[in-house]
């Protein structure tokens, strides 16, 4: 610390012309330095007061200057400034308080001090000082308060600290917030939060004498901001934990009002479903599922349905075009056991007179205007029920309708009791309850042939023994689409149990003839080796045909042709479903093929056979190639035309009977797949046939 | 090895009595639209029809392939085929697009065919159509052309075919 004398020069008389004037600092100046002042200067001092303070403040002044320069702005910090302000505090003010200066001059020093100070750095960089300094300490150290003291109080720079606080404030909260709640949404943290952040934050601001009757609401406000912040970035994951996350969702539910967060929720919610959700390392189920957590979990959030009208979307394009969306919703509907949506089928009892009720402005006395962000054109969902928007995701629900029949009636085709039956038929019963009969006629037409068919079954092993093995089921041909209904022969093997069953069948019911559908038929059938047994449901050809082998290892194959009476086609196709099952060997050169008795003998295993389910995907090409010819069409006659085009002309002239249902993102595929296969080229976005 | 059968054969029924599916109400649009369905079915080979556009069912593009053998083999030609409302009772219009030089093709792409004109019948359709138009290009009818020279000429191939190529060059 200066001495005073170093700080309070003695008057120089060449620069105050007022004699009295000089007297009396000397005097002042001798009076701090511990000299006794005689009784008769004070005595003028008051009147001499402005004069003698006009002076101390420009010495101030000079000295200020002086002093500053020394100072390397560049690296000075928020506590550098601190301790310079409480310095030339200590410095100026202090002895101040040893002269019988008024109050008021005090002020006016004071004044000065912080005037130096601002011009010394404006007010921006003080700020920004400030800033740099709350990033890296903690608000509620000891040493932050102090700082923030000296700042405020000592130094007056109230309207600098202030503006400091309040830009970092939201941040500091922020971190608070996310430090102490972040994936805490498994329990309610709302009352905490804004708890804790008043305690934190309240005892600061008032430590260094900020105090204003809002500021306690205004940090709640903040700290539910804040809340809602952190939550909406734990959003995707709250719904895909939707069962453990309510406590959570109900914090969110309380805080998100502002249209600010509002567009967050659906900004974030958009791009975490992009990122996370829609690409092809998630599977179709887990979009689904997610999709319907999301209708939950946002009709809780947001009634109205406005944030969901804008997050789904992209998730019903990416479902569209994923071709087994149809066959999971449809397991989902049925209740299938291995379904990871089998709960959809608890929500097929139709929608409540509430869910569909239109909204009658008028007479609803809790009318809300829609939420700010809802577009002019929003109309409210007028569903919350889930069966009926995932049914709203195709433009034609037929595609499920089509799907329910086909898982009915494989279903159906291996239902061997009237019990097992009576499970399938309340399975209908509560899809027709939704969907209405005349959706439904199909597989109630199937029931009932497989009823019809289990009595006839009933009848004929009673009246014939040799027929105790044989089912049959008697199958109206219109309904049963995914059959493959082609009348055709049996190998001669089994055309005797047709015969008899036909004669039978005939006795019961006189007007009617039955045809056979060997191609649907299958026989199980128990194959033993040397070292194996083997047992396998297959079709007809393929059973008659092993059954060759019974006798003789080794046959040719058009003698089994011969022997089993079916062409060589089919005789070779069943032989090479043998060959693939590792069960036959061959043909040789010879063309013989032979059995495997002992499956060690070298026998490459990694034959891709194609068996069983392939039908439905088979079926899918198969569709496709009907359209193909359409393309071809009108590729021939129109020259190139781009995808949109291709599908609305499908879409038109299909004929209704068997109508197009492909979307437009299949049929895209579709069309890329014939690029690939050389027969279209593509060229910016226009398809056209590969010519030569 | 020994297998022991289980047939379980599925059969289908057919019920003598079912009623015979009543041919719907015979709208223009109806038909084209079979027809179009027996096209593509078919595809025939090198003759193809498709409708212009979505919207309107009565105007299409066609597309036939000169026959082997003849003047025309390896070129292609467009037509366009233009149904009325009244069709299948009445004819369709069918002109070439592409240019043509054929004794029953005018220079505006017209097409002498009795089947087209006078012998027309609803039991014609567009693939027999399409096919006759095909036939007719390696059998004309010289005795009543449109195109004179080209009747003329029709027996000389080398002059037939270098008048042919330069008309067709005119696109």
């Amino acid at each position: 610390m200066a001495s005073a004398e170093e700080i309070f020069p003695v008057f120089d008389a060449s620069e105050i012309s007022n004699t009295e004037v000089e007297t009396s600092w000397n005097l002042l100046v001798s009076a701090l330095n511990g000299s006794p002042v005689p009784v008769s200067a004070l005595d003028q001092f008051p009147a001499l007061e402005p004069a003698l303070l006009d002076y101390y403040c420009q010495e101030i002044c000079v000295y200020s200057n002086e002093f500053f320069k020394s100072i390397d702005v560049q690296t000075a910090d928020a506590e550098f400034f601190a301790a310079l302000i409480q310095e030339l505090h200590i410095k100026f003010l202090t002895p101040l308080t040893r002269l019988p200066f008024g109050k008021e001059s005090h002020i006016m020093v004071q004044k000065q001090l912080t005037a130096l100070l601002r011009d010394f750095i404006d007010d921006q960089d003080h700020i920004k000082i400030l800033l740099d300094y709350l990033d890296t300490h903690s608000l509620h150290s000891p040493q932050a308060v102090e700082v923030l003291t000296q700042y405020r109080q000592t130094g007056n720079l109230d309207v600098e600290t202030d503006a400091a606080l309040a830009i970092a404030l939201p941040k500091i909260i922020r971190e608070m917030v996310e430090k102490s709640f972040k994936d805490q949404w498994r329990r309610s943290v709302l009352d905490d939060c804004v708890s804790l952040v008043q305690d934190t934050i309240l005892p600061v601001l008032t430590a260094i004498g900020i105090y204003d009757s809002e500021l306690r609401t205004q940090l709640q406000v903040l700290a539910r901001e804040k809340l809602a912040e952190v939550r909406l970035n734990e959003l995707f994951d709250m719904i895909l934990h939707e069962d453990e996350s309510q406590p959570g969702l109900d914090d969110l539910k309380e805080v998100i009002h502002t249209p600010e967060l509002r567009a967050k929720t659906v900004y974030t919610l958009q791009s975490s479903c992009n990122l996370r959700l829609l690409n092809s390392g998630v599977d179709t189920s887990s979009i689904v599922l997610f999709f319907w957590a999301l209708v939950n979990v946002l009709s809780v959030l947001d009634p109205r349905g406005v944030v969901l009208d804008k997050v789904s979307p992209a998730i019903h394009r990416y479902l569209k075009e994923r071709p087994d969306t149809v066959d999971i919703i449809v397991d989902g509907i049925i209740g299938e056991e291995t379904s990871p949506l089998a709960k959809l089928s608890e929500k097929l009892a139709p929608p409540s007179e509430s869910d569909l009720a239109i909204e009658n402005d008028m007479l609803d006395v809790s009318w809300q205007p829609d939420p700010v962000d809802a577009p002019p054109d929003f109309v409210k969902r007028q569903t919350r029920d889930i069966v009926s928007i995932f049914f709203m995701l195709y433009d034609n629900p037929e595609v499920y309708i089509k799907r329910l029949n086909s898982v009915f009636s494989n279903k159906l085709l291996s239902v061997t009791s009237l019990g097992e039956l009576s499970v399938l038929t309340a399975k209908a019963e509560s899809l027709r309850k939704r969907f209405g009969q005349r959706q439904l006629q199909s597989i109630y037409v199937m029931i009932r042939d497989v009823r019809k068919s289990l009595r006839m079954q009933d009848k004929v092993r009673a009246s014939k023994k040799s027929l105790e093995s044989t089912k049959a089921l008697i199958l109206s041909h219109r309904y049963w689409l995914n059959l493959k209904n082609e009348r055709g022969n049996f190998p001669l093997l089994f055309q005797h149990l047709a015969n008899q069953f036909c004669g039978l069948f005939e006795r019961y019911y006189p007007q009617r003839a039955v045809f056979w559908s060997p191609e649907d038929s299958r026989v199980s059938i128990n194959l033993e080796f040397e070292d194996r047994a083997l047992d396998l449901t297959v079709t007809p050809d393929q059973a008659a045909v092993i059954y060759c082998f019974s006798e003789t290892p080794q046959n040719k194959a058009d003698y089994i042709s011969a022997v089993v009476g079916i062409d060589q086609d089919r005789t070779v196709k069943a032989l090479q479903f043998w060959t693939g099952q590792c069960v036959l060997i061959g043909p040789d050169e010879n063309g013989i093929y032979t059995v495997i008795e002992k499956a060690d003998s070298t026998v490459p295993q990694d034959v891709d056979i194609v068996v069983g389910d392939s039908a439905s995907s088979k079926k899918a090409a198969e569709e496709m190639m009907v359209y193909w010819q359409y393309i071809v069409g009108m590729l021939t006659n129109l020259g190139s035309l781009p995808v949109d085009k291709i599908h609305s002309f499908l879409v038109m002239f299909v004929p209704k009977d068997d109508p197009y249902v492909k979307t437009k993102q299949e049929l895209e595929q579709f069309l890329y797949h014939m690029v690939d296969g050389e027969k279209l080229v593509e060229s910016e976005g226009n398809f056209s046939l590969k010519t030569g | 090895m020994e297998p022991s059968s289980n047939a379980m054969p599925a059969t289908s029924t057919k019920i003598a009595a079912t009623t015979g599916a009543v041919p719907e109400s015979h709208s223009v649009t109806k038909r084209l639209q079979n027809e179009l369905m027996q096209l593509m079915m078919s595809a025939p080979q090198g003759v193809s029809a498709f409708p212009e556009s979505d919207a309107n069912l009565l105007v299409w593009a066609g597309t036939i392939e000169g026959p082997k053998d003849t003047y025309y083999e390896g070129l292609t030609f467009k037509i366009s085929l233009e149904f009325p409302q009244n069709y299948p009772y009445f004819a369709p219009k069918i002109k070439f697009v592409s240019p043509m030089w054929h004794p029953n093709v005018d220079m505006a792409g017209n097409i002498c065919l009795d089947i087209l004109k006078e012998k027309w019948s609803a039991i014609y359709n567009v693939q027999t159509i399409l096919l006759s138009l095909q036939s007719l290009l390696g059998e004309p009818n010289n005795s009543s052309p449109l195109n004179a020279q080209a009747a003329q000429l029709w027996d000389h191939p080398e002059e037939y075919k270098r008048l042919l190529l330069q008309r067709c060059q005119e696109d």
